[in-house]
């Protein structure tokens, strides 16, 4: 029989970063979980995007187990990422002056596409420029469809 | 550890996502996000001058209300702890806590009162570890356990004959709990429990390396467990996913090590190297 829901719990947490104090202590221990273990179990998960922010979900029973799933980095964290590629500097964060190519952008429209409500990829990048744009970052060359 | 929350209320939700990205950089490390609302978290001592600078600065580019507090320091994962089931591991270990019945057909007992640290056994890292070091040969041993949260590793060690422990963690709840289930479990002065980061085994030597911590972490001081680990030595290393494993012993036997045996339990992996 399957196992009774007791609750979700949605949070964002950097990869191989989770520990016991707010939000996840909190969220997690007043329902009974034992967070070492979530913690343990997202952050061996997570080694291989160490620091990334990733939403996670994580579904609690109501026998007091948990599961959880990684999402895919929202695209605010991935454009942030690909524009300091682009200035070539791994510290800068002033975005005001950055800026990110097409190629970068259908590269973040396609690894979010399961997570975005569009059908293809054009539509998926065209959302993904405008998060670029609203972030402050110039979307650099000619789309594709031009 | 103190905690700081900022609870920000921005213009919409899409906005929310770009804050979440720019506070992250700031060193904000976990996330609550329900539509345009936030709640970003960093450790209280991190929030600097700057950081608040920062933020006003975002306010006057993204428009948004903000309030913080601080969240005290305390045991969140207490709730879990006033009642969680003992562990028997391969019928011949029994990790249990005070307020559990003794098991007299079960030839080992470690006692066990987590507070807001790893290591009670129920996690398949713990239980590999325990399982693999009853096969193990401790008598007259000197051993270290890097990264020890609850001290169960070193405790067991102890129990199992070893001479001399050197138990650390850096964190400072593990660091104390150890000491405490250390007291429950009538360890002599053989054992060592120490708040310290892994530098603390360099210029030091052991029979036996206990580390059940994770990948990255693992692969990073594969130089250090080299340089303190005695010849014919034993290094038992676990926390490593099943899918990680070729990665580890990959970097492993660049460092001289061999893979000398392996358990595994539901997705974890616990392997035994030595060179």
């Amino acid at each position: 029989m399957a196992k009774e829901i007791q609750t979700f719990v949605k949070l964002q947490v950097k990869g191989g970063q989770a520990n016991p104090a707010p939000p996840i202590g909190p969220a997690l221990g007043s329902k009974g979980i034992n967070i070492m273990e979530f913690c343990k179990q997202f952050n061996a998960r997570t080694q291989d995007k160490m620091g990334k922010v990733l939403p996670v979900v994580i579904t609690v029973y109501k026998d007091k187990s948990f599961e959880f799933i990684i999402k895919t980095p929202p695209a605010a964290i991935l454009l942030l990422e690909a524009a300091k590629k682009q200035k070539g500097s791994a510290e800068s964060n002033r975005i005001k002056t950055g800026s990110v190519n097409w190629e970068q952008v259908k590269k973040i429209a396609e690894e979010k596409m399961p997570d975005l409500n569009c059908f293809t990829v054009e539509s998926a990048m065209k959302m993904i420029a405008g998060t670029a744009r609203s972030m402050g970052l110039n979307v650099t060359g000619q789309a594709p469809w031009n | 550890m103190n905690y700081s929350e900022y609870h920000l209320i921005a213009k919409d939700e899409a906005t929310a996502e770009i804050l979440i990205a720019l506070l992250a950089e700031y060193g904000f490390d976990t996330f609550e996000q329900n539509e345009s609302e936030i709640f970003a978290y960093m450790p209280a001592q991190n929030i600097s001058d700057t950081i608040e600078e920062k933020i006003i600065d975002l306010q006057l580019q993204f428009q948004f209300t903000y309030t913080s507090k601080i969240y005290e320091d305390k045991n969140w994962n207490e709730e879990w702890e006033k009642n969680f089931q003992p562990v028997v591991v391969a019928n011949k270990v029994l990790i249990r806590a005070p307020f559990h019945d003794q098991d007299k057909t079960i030839p080992h007992e470690i006692i066990i009162e987590p507070r807001m640290s790893f290591g009670t056994g129920h996690h398949a890292s713990t239980y590999l570890m325990i399982e693999h070091m009853l096969e193990i040969e401790f008598a007259n041993k000197t051993v270290c356990d890097a990264g020890c949260g609850t001290g169960i590793l070193a405790i067991f060690a102890a129990l199992q004959g070893a001479k001399q422990v050197l138990a650390f963690d850096n964190n400072e709840w593990a660091y104390n709990n150890s000491i405490d289930n250390k007291g429950l479990n009538k360890i002599d002065e053989g054992v060592i429990f120490e708040l310290a980061e892994l530098d603390i085994m360099q210029q030091k030597e052991f029979d036996i390396i206990l580390a059940n911590i994770n990948k990255t972490i693992i692969i990073e001081n594969l130089p250090l467990f080299k340089s303190s680990l005695l010849i014919n030595g034993t290094l038992l290393l676990s926390g490593i996913l099943i899918s990680d494993l070729p990665d580890v012993i990959a970097e492993a036997v660049k460092h001289g090590f061999q893979l000398r045996n392996s358990k595994t339990k539901d997705d974890w992996v616990c392997a035994e190297l030595g060179f």
